[in-house]
């Protein structure tokens, strides 16, 4: 699964963040954060820890532009937002704009 | 191809700690095989770390690796032409016999599990991640890491001494390979069991007792198999290894004129602060029992020198971090007296919280009831200067580690004190190991120089006589 994590990260323009929202007071959702921060090198990461289950509202402040990839720890996924890829329970990387 | 790589990462490693062994002691004493291995390998991966740091600020890719690598087969030619040549065997009695594959089995098994098991969280997350992106710049960490917040949770500001250790197989490896990476923890086993039985052996004269205390540490389930365990990737075991050198290497250099483990003693010392931040206070601990011993016996004010090569590392780390801006761990609350006032109603609960920790049968099984009897045998001893000393290494890091908690940030303090004083305790255990020893081995006095069976291991004949110390390999 890592592997494919990597490949993955690999895919999307470095020159911007990924953002990954983990949940708080749940430490499997903190756990999948931080080893998805691990594998994302050498991307800038930026780990946001939300309330519930739903960032909805943390990411509607997100501009498209700017980040290379949402990653949603144990978390729901807006109907909104593009359906990602999902790994295993509980992690879904939606990735926002491809390399090249 | 892996196994090339991983042989050509431990023999350098081997032989830059071994060419230190040598410079340190130089033909002024005689170890035996079991502590020429252990300090070999503690002084190896002390110093390979901090080369790879050091020659990190103007070199990396191969040009790092190969300047690294000159370095240690330089330091093991060095030790090889100076070594010395004989060595002295006693005749095994029964028990040691029993007792030696017993350990072979345990190391084993040790091994076994490190490689069945995973790293854990600490060791992936805090340790690993640093060698694999060190490994991904060519062998230095961007500086862009340090400050990174979204990696904050990786502690950048942890030293350096078992990252690089494991940066180091990456090098030889090609490739950051986490199984291969993993077998430098059974390593510090083995230089833990191996330190074990020879510094009982020499405190007790007794190379059965030294046989079997490095036996019974496989028991304390800690150190075995719970959380942040020897194999589990944390780097708490391994700075146990280098505390009980120091604290094993104090005692010995408390026996008078006894210089050559006091040198010991300083390197030891020195590479406290460079495998974990908590190695800091066990650095303050182990130097104030160096100073006690100092003043005790009287010996020149040169040996305050013992503490400078400690002292450097702390301020260049230090300074480092300075200057990469590196992010500040945010467990703990200021360290002033306002803080340690209103926090000071958090003591009693953190003793309950220590005293639970002691009886967790689990976790310790029966250790800390055999080092609470080992601890009343020692205090007729007191006017021993190393008994001191050693109870000093015991007692004053676990004081200092609980009164850490009373700064502690985390909402809920007993929190903190559950996810880390097990492994705290740890850093301390082979300690205790010492402490037992010296209980069972009970002498109403040393006498220094009263050297009866030649073959027999003390301190005071190391200067002179190389041990028969369990001969282990």
């Amino acid at each position: 699964m890592s592997k494919n994590l990597i490949s993955m990260f690999d895919s999307m323009p470095m020159s911007k963040p990924i953002v990954i929202f983990i949940r708080r007071g749940d430490a499997f959702s903190s756990g999948l954060g931080m080893t998805t921060a691990y594998l994302a090198s050498p991307h800038a990461v930026r780990l946001c820890e939300i309330d519930g289950t739903h960032p909805d509202n943390e990411l509607y402040r997100i501009n498209p532009d700017k980040v290379a990839a949402v990653v949603l720890c144990r978390l729901n996924r807006p109907s909104w937002l593009p359906a990602g890829k999902v790994f295993g329970p509980g992690l879904e990387i939606v990735s926002i704009g491809e390399k090249g | 191809m892996n196994a090339i790589g991983l042989f050509g990462a431990f023999a350098t490693l081997f032989a830059a700690g071994y060419g230190l062994l040598v410079l340190l002691i130089h033909r002024s004493a005689r170890l035996s095989l079991a502590e020429q291995i252990a300090f070999s390998w503690l002084f190896g991966t002390g110093a390979v770390s901090l080369l790879l740091w050091a020659f990190g600020f103007f070199a990396d890719g191969l040009l790092l690796q190969g300047l690294v690598s000159f370095v240690c087969i330089s330091l093991g030619m060095v030790g090889w032409n100076l070594k010395k040549p004989s060595q002295i065997r006693s005749k095994a009695r029964w028990f040691e016999v029993v007792l030696t594959p017993v350990i072979a089995i345990e190391i084993a098994i040790v091994f076994y599990l490190s490689f069945v098991h995973t790293l854990g969280w600490d060791g992936l997350l805090n340790w690993e991640i640093k060698a694999r992106y060190a490994f991904a710049n060519g062998g230095v960490l961007p500086a862009a890491y340090f400050s990174d917040t979204g990696r904050a949770f990786s502690h950048p500001e942890y030293p350096l001494a078992i990252p690089f250790t494991e940066l180091w197989l990456y090098l030889w490896l090609g490739e950051p390979n986490q199984f291969c990476a993993k077998t430098i923890f059974p390593a510090f086993y083995v230089a833990g069991t191996f330190l074990v039985a020879a510094f009982t052996a020499r405190l007790s004269r007794r190379t059965w007792l030294g046989l079997l205390m490095a036996a019974l540490l496989f028991f304390v389930p800690q150190i075995t198999v719970e959380v942040g365990c020897a194999s589990a990737g944390y780097a708490d075991f391994p700075l146990s290894v280098f505390y009980l050198a120091a604290a094993g290497c104090l005692f010995c250099a408390s026996e008078r004129g006894n210089d050559v483990f006091f040198r010991l003693y300083a390197a030891c010392l020195a590479l406290l602060p460079w495998v974990k931040r908590d190695g800091l206070i066990l650095w303050i601990v182990a130097a104030a029992c160096g100073v006690f011993v100092i003043l005790w016996r009287r010996k020149s004010p040169l040996s305050l020198v013992a503490f400078l090569p400690g002292i450097v590392i702390i301020c260049a780390w230090r300074l480092y971090l300075n200057a990469m801006h590196a992010l500040q761990a945010v467990d703990f609350l200021p360290f002033n007296l306002k803080t340690f006032r209103t926090h000071i109603d958090r003591a009693t609960p953190l003793l309950s919280a220590l005293l639970a920790e002691f009886c967790n049968l689990p976790t310790w099984s029966l250790f800390w009831f055999i080092v609470a009897v080992a601890f009343l045998y020692a205090l007729p001893r007191m006017r021993d200067p190393g008994v001191v000393a050693l109870l000093l290494a015991l007692i004053a890091p676990i004081v200092l580690y609980l009164s850490l908690y009373l700064f502690s940030s985390w909402p809920n303090y007993l929190d903190h004190v559950g996810l880390s004083i097990s492994r705290l305790l740890m850093q301390v255990t082979p300690v205790g190991f010492l402490l037992i020893a010296l209980a069972i081995s009970r002498r109403p006095e040393r006498r220094p120089q009263r050297v009866q069976m030649p073959n027999r291991a003390t301190c005071a004949i190391a200067r002179s006589e190389r041990t028969a110390v369990v001969e282990l390999a």
